[in-house]
């Protein structure tokens, strides 16, 4: 479980989060949705206690996160939106590194992580510089379930992969969902946020706009941001030519 | 988990192609100087007297050689780890600041240790000639192993303070400079043994003030852009 109260963030003497109050609920996942530069990004990265909130309180689990940050990051994993992966070392040498270090024996303990699966198409001997894009995203997505999670933190997790490691990941989103497991997903795909998430956050210049659910709405995500962006911005925010594209299924960017 | 992170920063350091051509560099320089001296020792004659002073000037050879490396490695095997990634790391192993630290500093000590041992043979040779005893070639590597480790500490001190890469190379070589003319003073003045439990009691204090900066430094992504270039 996530629990953020009054959560904000400055950088620079710029706003970047403002008064940020979310709960995300055991075996649910919440979709983070909003333009580039909305926040999306740092939210994700405090929860992963990996930036310090200049106000506010973050929970995770029952713990509190600012105040035991080591605690918390052996219950989260966490795929970030770029991944800077040491380009000398094997997928095998990751992979046992972040095992030993996450005291994992190895990954028949992790049912979230079969090795037919997640490690599917990558070569374990060949040096991580060597991967594709998609193939280090997938290496990212394996990083962050080799310790079964409580909580998985995803920013952008669909980027750069095929239709069917995307497949992978949408069913470790679901089997997380189903064993309790809390997900947290940022994503510019709001697609992929209606099909997998159960609520779904807007975030815009760093306030959370408003949270619904995604069971039952009749409209797409996509156009429920653009109207949103429109009360916000006024109606001229966005070219008409945009907007029409973006209700034919193209992506808000 | 220590072993892991031990494992981690050896093999980024020997897999890194510029550590590799300046390692070679310093045993090539390292070993023609040690055969020319060699040379002229037996063109010389007189071994046993030639062959001391031989030995303390390939001692002194060696210290310097190490000493000008060091800050350049040090530095750059920081640098193998920028700051935003080696956090998203840190995070992703649950692993505490003081493991990545102490997992830095013994990969460079087993790296100098192994630098180091390369100019066994020499030294031997030297034994062989009588212008050593065993006891002065332990004391000569400890005493340079301790300089190196001290000069190690200090550079990931001045690295973590965040200041701009330029700031952190002159630190680090003027710490050099200092260091080692203190060495020098020092040799002149005291014996081995005092040598190195002030080298020791140095390691203590630069260990004790590294863990405790790092223990803060390395909790969260360091904010300001230029700090995101290096490790912390």
């Amino acid at each position: 479980m996530i629990s953020i109260h009054g959560l904000s963030k400055m950088h620079d003497k710029t706003s970047v989060l403002s008064d940020i109050d979310l709960t995300v609920a055991r075996g649910k996942v919440f979709g983070l949705a909003g333009t580039n530069g909305s926040g999306r990004t740092t939210l994700l990265e405090i929860l992963a206690t990996l930036r310090k909130p200049t106000a506010g309180s973050v929970e995770i689990d029952g713990i509190n996160a600012i105040q035991s940050p080591f605690e918390v990051r052996s219950r989260i994993g966490y795929v970030p939106d770029r991944h800077d992966f040491h380009a000398a070392l094997t997928v095998r040498e990751f992979l046992d590194f972040l095992r030993t270090c996450r005291n994992v024996k190895s990954s028949a303990d992790n049912t979230a992580l079969p090795a037919d699966g997640w490690l599917h198409g990558l070569k374990m001997d060949a040096p991580i510089g060597s991967l594709s894009r998609g193939l280090k995203q997938q290496l990212a997505w394996a990083a962050a379930l080799i310790h079964a999670p409580a909580v998985l933190l995803l920013d952008e997790p669909m980027n750069d992969l095929d239709p069917f490691a995307a497949a992978r990941c949408a069913d470790a989103i679901k089997e997380m969902r189903s064993r309790g497991g809390t997900v947290v997903m940022a994503s510019n795909r709001t697609a992929d946020l209606q099909v997998l998430c159960d609520e779904v956050g807007f975030l815009h210049k760093g306030r959370l706009l408003q949270v619904m659910k995604v069971e039952g709405l009749s409209m797409n995500l996509l156009e429920i941001l653009t109207s949103l962006l429109a009360q916000q911005e006024g109606s001229d925010w966005i070219a008409s030519e945009a907007q029409d594209e973006i209700r034919a299924g193209g992506t808000l960017t | 988990m220590m072993g892991a992170l031990i494992a981690r920063d050896m093999r980024l350091i020997a897999r890194d192609r510029r550590l590799r051509v300046v390692i070679l560099g310093y045993l090539f320089v390292f070993l023609t100087a040690s055969v020319l001296q060699c040379l002229g020792m037996f063109a010389a004659g007189n071994l046993s007297l030639n062959a001391g002073s031989l030995f303390a000037s390939l001692a002194v050879l060696q210290a310097a050689l190490l000493g000008g490396l060091a800050p350049w490695m040090i530095l750059h095997a920081s640098g193998l780890d920028c700051g935003v990634s080696l956090m998203r790391l840190i995070a992703g192993t649950s692993a505490a600041p003081w493991h990545f630290l102490l997992g830095r500093i013994v990969s460079l000590g087993i790296c100098f240790a192994e630098l180091l041992s390369l100019s066994l043979p020499v030294s031997l040779l030297m034994r062989l000639f009588g212008a050593a005893s065993f006891l002065q070639i332990a004391w000569s590597l400890a005493d340079t192993f301790l300089f190196l480790m001290a000069l190690t500490l200090f550079v990931l001190l001045v690295s973590m303070h965040g200041a701009h890469w330029a700031v952190s190379w002159i630190l680090s070589y003027l710490a050099l400079a200092v260091l080692g003319l203190g060495w020098v003073a020092m040799a002149s003045a005291i014996d081995h043994a005092s040598i190195t439990l002030i080298f020791l009691l140095l390691l203590v204090l630069l260990g004790s003030l590294l863990l405790l900066r790092g223990g803060r430094k390395l909790v969260y992504i360091n904010e300001t852009a230029r700090q995101d270039a290096r490790w912390a």
